[in-house]
């Protein structure tokens, strides 16, 4: 474009138009990102070591657990967050953790990744981060108001953490009122478990002389569902189905 | 926008300042009437023809410097659209309805939306069958923070239909009194291109790449009718399904860089299949109807204009120090939704896959 007719463009106040190309500009996707085993090692103290012991109640697929490189971050009991329902998902890179809560519409999520896409210069200049005392390690919490609930994005190791509640039921909605269990939450993130592809690399990064992470023992094996429709009668219907399966 | 204006062409140069002139006799004629700031849209708007995108949307800002609100492009379908980043006039401000006697000024940069134009997801299937439209739940015919040309006419009047609309729903006529006010959704403007961009409208949620640092998280985004339950949302990308609430249905792709989407407002009745059974991960593929579109809030009970929010979210990292600083953030789909449209009215869209 003409500078001259830029610049006429701007006197009159008008935009200019986007060329539709441009929106084909798509950010850049970074390889895996590497983990800070130095730091892990560091504050994987025998104290958070005894706590994740506890975490052999994670009811997950082994075969999850041990192709997830990155270190898995959990709720520790000061938290409350019930681990009855947990259903673990990996990606190798990428985690997720489903907590549905006794209470009803309540539900904790959870989820590390290593990918990250690149960010334009300045993007994040309004970011207001809050610390957070997370086990006794002060970390730069980021909490966000959702439509349904509440979101905390936190980075450890090099690594990107989330965790969000969501309340999407009457019984549920005092959780998301204010950041407050959100908070609580993000405060006893303190457990970590490695699968057998993480251990490995901690073990080889910090020469296998610090504390031994303790690995999920009594988990579950369970097969992959390609998609679950498939398997109910019911979901074949083309039709709305019956609103007796109203949650 | 430094990034977009290489390949716009003389004519296309002279056409922009074409209409900007043009737009500027529209906000004086129609400026002129309170001699303030009119409502952003709506006056008259029907569906009586595919009016010129611009004058269509009655595209008038309360300044002398008219937002960047010319369409780029014709596609198949008549489509047109907006560009990324360019709200409604009111939708980003801090004031409320723009009403014509209240002492509000449009120079608030309020909610204004992030300068972030990328394409977040260029490859992603676009989430919804049909015909689609793009824009303000709440700043366009039923939504709360429009009000009708009949409603602005007078203040005593607008008063009265407020209170009226806002009194005991058991109370006789307070629902003719909040459509006179409000207008209804099902308004033949809110279903005609062109699309515009919702990312960071105004809201009390934080959203770090809104200029105040909160705002919309998504796009809204109206199926092909007004009716509820009738039109079907389906899968961006391949992925696990992560979540399904009340009216919330959450996918993790399981490619990289691994993004989340998230579609709210769905039917309950549908997405309560997508619970994944008892330790087991459900995997869909992109294109798969996930469910249909609805009005639908917590508890699966009737909460908001017929349809579909649509979010997609990410883990951004930034350098700082040297090293690199990751966050989990909306990003705005926009552009993403409208460059998978295109496609899907060139004939290139994504196979749907049935229910
Ligand atoms: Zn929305």
């Amino acid at each position: 474009m003409p500078l001259a007719a830029v610049a006429l463009a701007v006197i009159l106040g008008g935009g200019i138009v986007v060329s539709p190309q441009a929106q084909d500009a798509s950010p850049r996707t970074l390889p895996p990102a590497a983990i800070d085993w130095k730091t892990l090692s560091r504050v994987y103290n025998p104290g958070v070591a005894a706590k994740s012991r506890a975490t052999r109640g994670l009811r997950a697929r082994n075969d999850q657990v041990d192709n997830t490189t990155l270190p898995i971050l959990l709720p520790d009991a000061s938290t409350g967050v019930s681990r009855d329902g947990l259903a673990f998902t990996s990606l190798g890179d990428v985690y997720d953790i489903n907590l549905p809560q006794p209470v009803k519409g309540l539900t904790v999520l959870l989820s590390g990744t290593r990918v990250f896409v690149a960010s334009q210069p300045g993007m994040f200049r309004g970011v207001k981060f809050d610390q957070v005392n997370m086990g006794g390690q002060p970390v730069e919490v980021l909490f966000s108001e959702t439509e349904d609930g509440w979101t905390a994005s936190f980075s450890r190791f090099g690594m990107a953490y989330g965790i969000e509640v969501i309340c999407d039921e009457a019984d549920a909605m005092n959780y998301c009122k204010d950041s407050t269990y959100i908070r609580k939450i993000a405060s006893g993130m303190t457990e970590i478990v490695l699968g057998a592809q993480a251990e490995r690399e901690f073990t080889a990064a910090t020469g296998g002389n610090t504390t031994q992470p303790p690995r999920p023992t009594d988990t579950v094996k369970v097969p992959v569902n390609r998609d679950v429709l498939t398997q109910r009668q019911t979901a074949n219907n083309p039709v709305k189905p019956n609103s007796s399966v109203k949650p | 926008m430094s990034r977009n204006n290489g390949s716009g062409g003389g004519g296309a140069v002279i056409a922009v300042i074409i209409l900007i002139l043009a737009l500027g006799l529209l906000y004086q004629c129609q400026g002129a009437k309170y001699g303030l700031p009119v409502i952003p849209m709506g006056a008259g708007a029907s569906s009586s023809s595919a009016a010129p995108p611009v004058s269509g949307e009655s595209e008038v800002s309360g300044t002398a410097s008219v937002d960047a609100s010319v369409e780029s492009s014709v596609a198949p379908g008549g489509f047109t659209y907006l560009p990324a980043t360019d709200l409604l006039p009111w939708s980003w401000s801090s004031s409320t309805v723009p009403l014509p006697w209240a002492a509000t000024s449009n120079n608030d940069p309020g909610y204004k939306a992030n300068v972030n134009v990328d394409n977040w997801s260029p490859a992603m299937c676009f989430p919804i069958e049909g015909k689609a439209y793009a824009n303000s739940q709440v700043y366009r015919p039923g939504g709360e923070g429009f009000a009708t040309p009949e409603a602005l006419a007078s203040k005593a009047q607008y008063d009265a239909w407020y209170n009226k609309a806002y009194s005991n729903p058991k109370q006789s006529g307070w629902l003719a009194a909040y459509n006179n006010l409000r207008g209804t959704s099902c308004d033949p403007s809110n279903y005609q291109y062109p699309w515009r961009d919702n990312f960071c409208e105004k809201r009390s949620g934080e959203n770090a790449l809104c200029h105040s640092a909160k705002g919309h998280q998504g796009q809204d985004i109206r199926p092909e009718t007004c009716q509820k339950s009738v039109h079907w949302a389906v899968a961006a990308e391949d992925s696990v399904v992560k979540d399904v609430g009340s009216y919330t249905l959450t996918l993790r792709a399981v490619n990289p860089p691994y993004r989340i989407y998230r579609y709210l407002h769905m039917d309950p009745d549908f997405i309560a299949h997508w619970q994944p059974l008892e330790g087991t991960t459900t995997m869909v593929k992109a294109g798969r109807r996930l469910g249909q579109v609805g009005d639908f809030g917590p508890g699966g009970t009737s909460y908001t204009t017929v349809h579909l929010h649509f979010e997609i979210r990410l883990s951004v990292a930034e350098q700082v120090n040297g090293t690199l600083r990751p966050l989990n953030t909306f990003v705005p789909p926009y552009n993403a939704l409208v460059t998978s449209y295109e496609r899907k009215l060139a004939g290139n869209g994504c196979a749907v896959l049935p229910w």
